[in-house]
């Protein structure tokens, strides 16, 4: 049997195709088009969260499922000269397609928007600045969605007890809710609050006064961090997940190469959730159509008139 | 002995398994006690009571499970080095005894994943492959069908497939007729048989009907030992002169059993008056089985 090229290739085919067809993932896929097609968002900036709740937490209990499924199968699976690794790297291959799905998400959004509405008011964008704009609605929705599935390969792979994926994925939502919005409403410009509001795989941007569909805010409060060095930082968590997750099973020179892999990862989440924080916008801002000012985040946003 | 086992082909003259003094323990248990065995190509059936160690033993052998002490040699490799293990499962086919399914898979996609696995990657050949092993095992028909759906002999059926992929020359197989009909058991028998031309082939089965019926060779596992180990004709040969058949259980038989003439089939130490018959190989078998008891209650 020929044992040249990689059967990497194959396998994540294989991987991505039973992906792409889990009836989980497809459902969140399509409520992730439903939310982002039906409904005039108030702050385009708050869009981020759709496709990172329906396809990447989705995604993290689909990959979870898929990883956990062979192990059925594991008495003739661990007869095969395959090596656990490279079956694990073909699931990390796989968790492209949550990400592209995200990006189909996005974009979606995007051109619904441009089609259909007229331009939100540039207030309602708060301080950040074009390229910024940019990162937060179609860079870090992405690799949210290839992280969290990347994290449920890890967890696939780790994890034994029926349950573990759906608690992850909890844990992963409680962790980004209470970290994106709460320091904000501690005092998000000082020191602990700018470091929480980044130390987490997801974070909010923005808070605003506005509501669904109903009206759009008067006042948008823009919260504190860099959004560029955010994205590298939780480019690294995925890195890290990937890392876990190929860990298990792993021997020899390729176990020492996943060490050494996690070890880079690690530096670079450091150094970039460092620059995040510090780098990044160091107070909230009020934005209205009056203008921008500084604000203390401990006074609640003035309710919408 | 298996030494002077059938010697056809290229590579069919160095043993392909070699076990010397190889034990495992599960806490506590004794699964398998100082086992010697050397394994020449050909079909070399493996028979022994339940918790023998059958199971334990092709483990050991399909490299999925390590031995506690002694040496295994398989085609001429090291299964506790990292390197010479992946040879090794490059050049083995496995059934466990008990095999699942992960959901969602239909019977052509999970052994297409299992081809992928034995690194069968041209696209084309893996077809080609996955039909010619489904073809073998008479699935062609279910191929597109959910295993979930699929009968308990057809599952069966699935794992065997698999078992074939890339033509092994080495096919562990833990009971692989349980659950199969009849006209399968005869068709596998005939795949098998092709396989035994070029190729180890080790059947572990409580069928001795299946080994009388392919193979050459018969190891018997005893409490974690081997207790016979030689040409099918030997062990059947250990038989001759002591199975008979009378009107009544003989009392002095070993065991005895009522067939359906309504006469019954002694095997033991036959009297000067029996009326012997040709033995079987399970008659055979349970002869032996018998002796090593009672081998075992006088130690
Ligand atoms: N994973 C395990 N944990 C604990 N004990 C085990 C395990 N596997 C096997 N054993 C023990 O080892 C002994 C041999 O078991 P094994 O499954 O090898 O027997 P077998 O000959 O295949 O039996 P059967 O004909 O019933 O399949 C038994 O006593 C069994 O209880
Ligand atoms: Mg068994």
């Amino acid at each position: 049997m020929p044992a040249a090229r990689s059967p990497l290739v194959p396998l994540a085919w294989i991987e991505a195709k039973r992906f792409a067809r889990h009836p989980l993932f497809l459902t969140g896929f399509v409520l992730a088009l439903v939310f982002s097609g039906g409904e005039y968002g108030p702050a385009e900036l708050d869009h981020q969260f759709v496709p990172a709740f329906f396809v990447g937490l989705f995604g993290l209990v689909v990959a979870a499922r898929l990883t956990a499924s062979t192990r059925r199968s594991e008495a003739v699976v661990d007869a095969a000269p395959v090596s656990e690794t490279t079956r694990t790297a073909a699931l990390c291959a796989a968790c492209l397609v949550p990400a592209a799905a995200a990006l189909i998400v996005v974009v979606f959004f995007r051109l619904v928007l441009a089609i259909f509405y007229d331009p939100r008011p540039a207030y309602s964008y708060g301080v950040f600045t074009t390229g910024e704009r940019y990162v937060i609605l179609l860079v870090l929705p992405v690799i949210a969605c290839l992280g969290a599935p990347l994290l449920g390969v890890a967890v696939g792979r780790w994890l034994r007890f029926p349950g573990a994926p759906l608690l992850v994925a909890v844990a992963l939502f409680v962790w980004g809710m209470l970290a994106g919005y709460r320091p904000s409403q501690m005092g998000a410009s000082t020191w602990p609050a700018r470091i929480l509001h980044m130390l987490t795989p997801y974070t909010a941007w923005i808070e605003h006064n506005g509501s669904g569909d109903l009206w759009v805010p008067t006042v948008v409060r823009s919260l504190t961090g860099s959004p560029a060095w955010f994205a590298v930082w939780t480019l690294a968590l995925c890195a890290l997940a990937a890392c876990a997750a190929l860990l298990h099973g792993a021997e020899g020179r390729v176990r020492r190469a996943v060490v050494r892999a996690s070890c880079v990862a690690g530096a670079v989440a450091v150094t970039s959730l460092t620059l995040a924080v510090v780098t990044g916008y160091s107070v909230t801002h009020d934005s209205s159509s009056e203008g921008t000012v500084v604000s203390d985040s401990r006074t609640p946003l003035p309710p919408h008139p | 002995m298996v030494t002077d086992a059938i010697r056809k082909g290229a590579n069919m003259t160095a043993p392909a398994i070699e076990l010397r003094g190889v034990s495992r323990r599960f806490r506590g248990a004794t699964a398998l006690d100082d086992v010697q065995l050397e394994v020449m190509p050909g079909i070399v059936g493996l028979l022994g009571p339940n918790g023998a160690g059958k199971t334990t033993l092709l483990r050991i052998l399909a490299t999925v499970l390590g031995a506690d002490g002694g040496s295994v040699r398989i085609l001429g490799r090291d299964p506790a080095d990292a390197v010479e293990r992946t040879e090794i499962r490059r050049r083995l086919g496995y059934l466990p005894q008990e095999l699942q399914y992960p959901r969602g898979f239909t019977t052509y996609r999970f052994v297409d994943y299992m081809a992928v696995l034995k690194e069968i990657e041209e696209p084309a050949a893996r077809r080609a492959e996955v039909r010619r092993v489904l073809e073998d095992v008479d699935l062609r028909d279910r191929a597109a069908k959910s295993i979930r759906t699929l009968s308990g002999g057809q599952r069966r059926r699935v794992g065997l497939a698999q078992a074939l992929l890339g033509s092994p020359e080495l096919l562990v197989l833990d009971e692989p007729t349980t659950g199969l009909d009849p006209e399968q058991r005869v068709a596998l028998r005939t795949v098998l048989a092709e396989r035994g031309r070029a190729s180890t082939v080790l059947i572990a089965t409580h069928q001795t009907e299946d080994v009388a019926a392919l193979c050459e060779h018969v190891v018997v596992l005893d409490r974690g030992s081997v207790s016979f180990q030689g040409t099918v004709a030997a062990l059947v040969r250990e038989a001759q002169g002591r199975v008979w058949l009378a009107d009544t259980a003989d009392p002095r038989a070993q065991v005895s059993w009522r067939t359906a003439t309504g006469r019954y089939r002694n095997l033991g130490e036959a009297p000067a008056e029996a009326e012997l018959v040709e033995p079987t190989l399970e008659d055979a078998y349970l002869l032996l089985r018998g002796a090593t008891e009672s081998e075992a209650v006088a130690a």
